[in-house]
């Protein structure tokens, strides 16, 4: 009858070992691989996704930024100095940041409106992308080694402007 | 297992024919994206869209593509298949209901989207706001799809209990997991519409945005599961069947289908890496889970190959040439062996955007939309077509026009694809982002040099891509009116000569299903805790 299995063995049959070995090779290959990004974590700490993070109301940090802002207009930021940085619907504020190289300077990024994107892009290859989050803030410590100009560029899309939200980082000697 | 399946076939007539009208919108959204997303293009004034047009180009895509074609033709394609495999009818009375429900969602969704007030993408993370019928009509489209998912699990709830001690043929095993995982991955988006988006989209409620996210890609991932699922359940169905072998392991093949059951959710974070505001021992856990998920892609990868192998030697082939003795110029088998090869390399490149570090690199670039196409663009275009043209004989009784044209199709697509997804894989590694039309036309800063040409050749991918696309189309409702041959039989054959393999923990989903929900409280309630302890941050709706 059409119903049953020629060989009724099949049914009852345990796995065949062949098929155990694909299973085991296959979680093997998982496990290697989640071993080796864990191990990266250790091994490369400075190309890290920050860990340090805090609330904050976006209005409020809007406003911090825009008084950075005003104060740094122009001129190279002195180390020690902390830098806000905020996302709105479309710019960056400030739009552009004086840095010297080889100075670790602390980063504060976040958003006074939607979710943003913070893509840093430089000549050198430099490639970097986080999400900014409106009520949340990332604090980074950014260091470059050589002088050169980087793009900010916001890649997630938060509205009509999206295209045109570019801002600037000039890294001086 | 002759029977009528009048009820069903008028569904899945019309859920499968929307889904190929759906299928030319989006296509020329795609087509317009692509050439305005590539610089220094001279494009012909009406092909030039300004940023609201393309943003909800874009969003219509996404929705139209992504979310509606996956769902008319899943439930379509399943409500062909399940009764002929089982010899049971659906309720006629859910068939209805359900339909009734996705079209008025879809319809809502649709005007919202192409009215232009809704461009917030089909992501549409919150605080940007969308038109209220935008929620409401995806919501509505969901639960559409569970009425139909009842219909189905109810009729395997009977086929089981009247063949007690059988194994559950492997297409509908396949059908199954696709529901299953789909149930899994619209809970949370259900929760997130009722509780964030549509009092936020209504009332101006605010919300918090990390935790909106964090729903939205509980929701999302899995999501990805169910646009493939039904693809791995034809490449385990129709190639052994058109190969004339069986499948090299029927119990592997189950305890793939498994695999996705219990690990395809509890992984949304591995889009949240760089997100703030989500621990990194969270974020780890999840990454570790998606590389878990990747045992079950090779299982099925290594278990087909096999099955093609197989095929192909007692086709006449040798050690090497079984390759060439795979029938290739079906259009139906060459269809599901392009969606392989092209899922091969998708599936590849996806391991790398979970890497926890080299996500840093690709977020949000134009690499990630490299990797999309190789998988669910092409799971679409070339994966339910192939089918879809099968179908056009056995299920609207018509044939194929041009089966030449037919064929032509999914190789051409394997051309565009591999050019488009390779350009934009270098563009993104480059830094190109994604959801953006061509920067230096809209007024904005000079754009590097690395992305010029990188993004000009993916619109000549896009290009080939959209032609075939457009062949899939012509080639359907030319079929339609004019009538013409059968490619392929989806069907299963009347007298099937052996039956399939019952593995008592193999048919135990209830067991599978609690594994699930296990893994799933594991992966997010750390997740949630800790967004709900710390207090969340609500912030004000903001328009597009
Ligand atoms: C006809 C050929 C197609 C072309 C030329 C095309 C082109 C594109 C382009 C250029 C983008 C990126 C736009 C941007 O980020 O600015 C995109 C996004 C996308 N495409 Fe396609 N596409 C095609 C077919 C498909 C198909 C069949 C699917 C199916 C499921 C699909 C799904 C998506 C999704 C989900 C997105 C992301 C939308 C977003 O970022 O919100 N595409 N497409
Ligand atoms: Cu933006
Ligand atoms: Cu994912």
């Amino acid at each position: 009858m059409a119903i049953f299995p020629r060989k009724l063995e099949e049914w009852y049959k345990p796995l065949a070992s062949v098929d155990k070995t694909w299973i085991a090779a296959s979680v093997v290959i998982a496990l290697v691989m989640a071993t080796t990004t864990l191990a990266w974590s250790f091994a490369d700490p400075s190309h890290q996704v920050p860990t340090e993070t805090f609330e904050v109301a976006p209005a409020e940090f809007r406003e911090m930024a825009s008084s950075f802002a005003d104060k740094y207009r122009g001129s190279t930021i002195p180390e020690g100095t902390e830098i806000y940085l905020a996302a709105v619907q479309w710019a960056w504020i400030p739009k552009e940041l004086r840095l010297k190289a080889g100075v670790t300077y602390k980063v504060v990024i976040s958003s006074g409106d939607v979710l943003h994107g913070f893509s840093l892009i430089g000549d050198d290859g430099t490639v970097y992308n986080l999400m900014v989050m409106p009520g949340m803030a990332y604090v980074m410590y950014i260091k470059f080694d050589k002088p050169g100009v980087y793009e900010i560029r916001c890649n997630e899309f938060c509205g009509l402007g999206h295209q045109g939200m570019v801002g600037r980082i000039i890294v001086e000697g | 297992m002759t029977g009528s399946y009048g009820v069903e076939d008028r569904f899945a007539r019309i859920t499968i024919t929307f889904s190929v009208l759906l299928l030319l919108l989006g296509g020329i959204f795609g087509l317009a994206q692509v050439i305005n997303r590539a610089p220094y293009f001279e494009l012909p004034s009406f092909l030039e869209v300004s940023p609201k047009t393309y943003y909800t180009f874009l969003t219509g895509h996404g929705v139209f593509l992504a979310v509606a074609i996956p769902i008319f033709w899943i439930t379509g394609f399943t409500a062909y298949l399940a009764p002929r495999v089982l010899g049971k009818n659906l309720r006629g009375g859910l068939l209805r209901l359900s339909l009734l429900m996705m079209f008025a969602g879809a319809i809502m969704a649709a005007a919202a989207i192409l009215s232009g007030r809704s461009a917030v993408l089909y992501t549409f993370y919150a605080p940007l706001k969308a038109h209220p019928l935008f929620y409401l009509g995806a919501a509505l489209l969901v639960l559409g799809s569970w009425v139909f998912a009842a219909a189905f699990f109810l009729q395997y709830l009977e086929w089981r209990r009247e063949n007690r001690g059988r194994g559950t043929p492997i297409a509908v095993y396949g059908l199954l997991t696709t529901f299953i995982v789909w149930i899994e991955a619209t809970v949370p988006l259900v929760i997130d519409v009722l509780k964030n988006l549509l009092p936020m989209s209504l009332f101006g409620a605010k919300v918090d945005a990390l935790e909106a996210r964090t729903w939205f890609w509980f929701f999302g991932h899995p999501l990805v599961y169910f646009w493939l699922l039904p693809i791995v359940t034809l490449w385990y169905y129709m190639i052994p069947k058109m190969l004339g072998v069986r499948i090299f392991s029927e119990k592997m093949a189950r305890v793939a289908f498994i695999m996705f059951i219990i690990a395809s959710t509890p992984v949304g974070l591995h889009h949240q890496l760089v997100d703030p505001g989500v621990s990194a021992v969270y974020k780890y856990l999840q990454v570790l889970l998606t590389l878990v998920v990747a045992s079950p892609s090779l299982l099925t990868a290594f278990n087909i190959l096999a099955t093609m192998e197989m095929g192909g030697k007692a086709r006449g082939g040798g050690a090497l040439s079984w390759i060439l003795k795979q029938p290739w110029g079906n259009p139906v088998y060459a269809g599901l062996a392009v969606t392989f090869i092209v899922f091969g390399i998708g599936g590849l490149t996806g391991i790398i955007n979970a890497g926890y570090q080299l996500n840093l690199l690709v977020h949000n670039t134009t690499w990630i939309v490299g990797h999309f196409h190789m998988t669910v663009a092409t799971i679409v275009a070339v994966g339910y077509i192939a089918a879809t043209y099968s179908l056009l004989a056995e299920l609207f009784g018509k044939g194929v026009k041009w089966p030449r044209l037919a064929l032509a199709q999914p190789y051409l697509w394997l051309v565009g694809i591999l050019i488009f997804s390779f350009s934009y894989y270098i563009a993104g590694m480059e830094g190109a982002p994604r959801r953006m039309l061509n920067i230096e036309g809209a007024g904005g800063p000079p754009i590097p040099s690395e992305w010029i040409y990188t993004l000009q050749l993916g619109a000549v991918g896009g290009i080939v891509m959209s032609a075939s696309g457009a062949l899939a189309v012509l080639v359907f409702f030319y079929s339609l009116l004019r009538g013409g041959i059968a490619v392929a039989r989806i069907a299963p054959n009347p007298h099937p000569e052996e039956g399939d393999p019952y593995h008592p923990l193999l048919e135990n989903w209830r067991l599978w299903i609690a594994v699930a929900i296990v893994l799933i409280l594991v992966a997010y309630i750390p997740t949630f805790y800790e967004l709900y302890s710390r207090g969340l941050a609500p912030v004000s709706p903001v328009g597009v």
